[in-house]
């Protein structure tokens, strides 16, 4: 069932969260209301990682964890989101699977934007277009200087840290080659 | 830079961009005259770390400039910046405070200053709409390899560290409330960066 949602409310919630204009949370709403929202539960999982995603979500109440598994099948808890966020959208941005698994911590409170919906707004003109591609770059923006930050830290460890094995001089080469990518 | 010195040598320029080169030259013109030009010697900072974040970008349409980042007394090149390429796109969507790296100028640079309110005031600007789908493009692209590369080294790490015991059942198969959660063993005193960056990976929240 549906749950009754302030859609206002909710979308000065995440212009506030993601620093956007006044007049944006009316479009977040707009955007929110062509979604489909539903309830879960504890535990219920959105999404699997490695499975193809055709679905991208903005979480409206509630938290996730965010899980994968590595090479010999350890559960590997990487993150909890609070909302609002958005979430399950790199799979639509650029048709890749899903990189993690996410489950409800607790009861939560989606909105779903299938592909079709989400690729014809996301190159649309218009406020509903506008405020999903700045919602997206934020949200990335954010992922992304976080992840870069915790990289950063590991490949300057303080000045006693022994780097004294081929596997330390290799994740100093792959993170470097991460950090190729940044842009300030 | 002769050949950037007026409004058309620009939108010339900024047509000949891979992500603007679909876009109509009228979309383009309108770009130049809501933005302006900014022109750069060698070696110099476009901003640098640390600096508030400001409310402005930058799109490179000539030169060459690097993205340096300092930890510490350390100062690492993290990368070139070509033209095409946006630096500082931060200050137009992130609500960070200050600049997260500097750029430097490695060669005479002319770029398009991007402010916050062109963004805001023209959302339906067809090459501000086009700069933002690279962006994305962009930014998904980084994140992804950033997945891998953090997953790659935990599994070294697991790998090179010790063999721990596996789950009973196929791993991959299971449902995740099913699969159980093997004791972790006790952490060395003196941790490696691979098994610091193990421990972020399994902890970070």
């Amino acid at each position: 069932m549906s749950p009754i949602l302030d859609l206002v409310t909710i979308g000065e919630r995440f212009r506030t969260v993601y620093a956007l204009p006044p007049a944006a949370a009316a479009s977040v709403a707009s955007l929110l209301s062509v979604c489909d929202v539903s309830s879960l539960e504890d535990g219920e999982v959105l999404f699997t990682e490695r499975e193809q995603g055709f679905t991208a979500y903005f979480l409206l109440s509630g938290k996730i964890g965010v899980s994968r598994r590595d090479a010999v099948g350890y559960v590997l808890d990487i993150s909890t989101l609070s909302a609002p966020t958005l979430l399950g959208h790199m799979s639509l941005v650029d048709d890749s699977p899903r990189s993690a698994t996410c489950t409800a911590i607790g009861p939560c409170v989606v909105a779903a934007m299938d592909r079709a919906r989400f690729q014809a707004l996301v190159a649309a003109d218009g406020p509903r277009g506008s405020v999903l591609r700045r919602l997206l770059i934020a949200a990335m923006s954010e992922q992304l200087a976080g992840a870069n930050g915790r990289i950063l830290a590991l490949i300057d460890p303080p000045p006693d840290f022994p780097a004294d094995d081929e596997t330390t001089e290799h994740g100093i080469e792959e993170a470097a080659h991460v950090l190729d990518g940044w842009k300030g | 830079m002769s050949d950037l010195d007026s409004p058309g040598a620009i939108a010339a320029a900024l047509h000949r961009l891979e992500p603007l080169r679909d876009v109509p030259a009228d979309a383009i013109a309108e770009l130049v005259q809501i933005t302006s030009v900014a022109r750069f010697g060698v070696n110099e900072a476009v901003f640098r770390q640390g600096e508030a974040v400001g409310s402005v970008a930058w799109l490179l349409l000539s030169g060459r400039m690097s993205v340096r980042v300092a930890t510490g007394p350390q100062q690492r090149i993290m990368t070139d910046v070509w033209p095409g390429e946006i630096v500082g796109e931060a200050a137009l969507y992130a609500k960070g405070p200050t600049r997260s790296a500097t750029v430097l100028t490695t060669a005479p640079a002319v770029a398009l200053t991007i402010p916050r309110s062109a963004l805001f005031d023209h959302p339906d600007q067809p090459a501000l709409i086009a700069l933002e789908m690279h962006l994305l493009e962009t930014m998904a692209k980084r994140l992804r390899s950033t997945n891998n590369v953090l997953q790659c080294v935990v599994n070294e790490q697991r790998a090179h560290v010790a063999e721990p015991p596996r789950p009973a059942s196929s791993p991959a198969d299971a449902p995740r409330a099913a699969a159980p959660r093997p004791a972790r063993p006790e952490p060395p005193e003196r941790l490696s960066l691979a098994q610091r960056l193990a421990r972020w990976f399994d902890t970070a929240d």
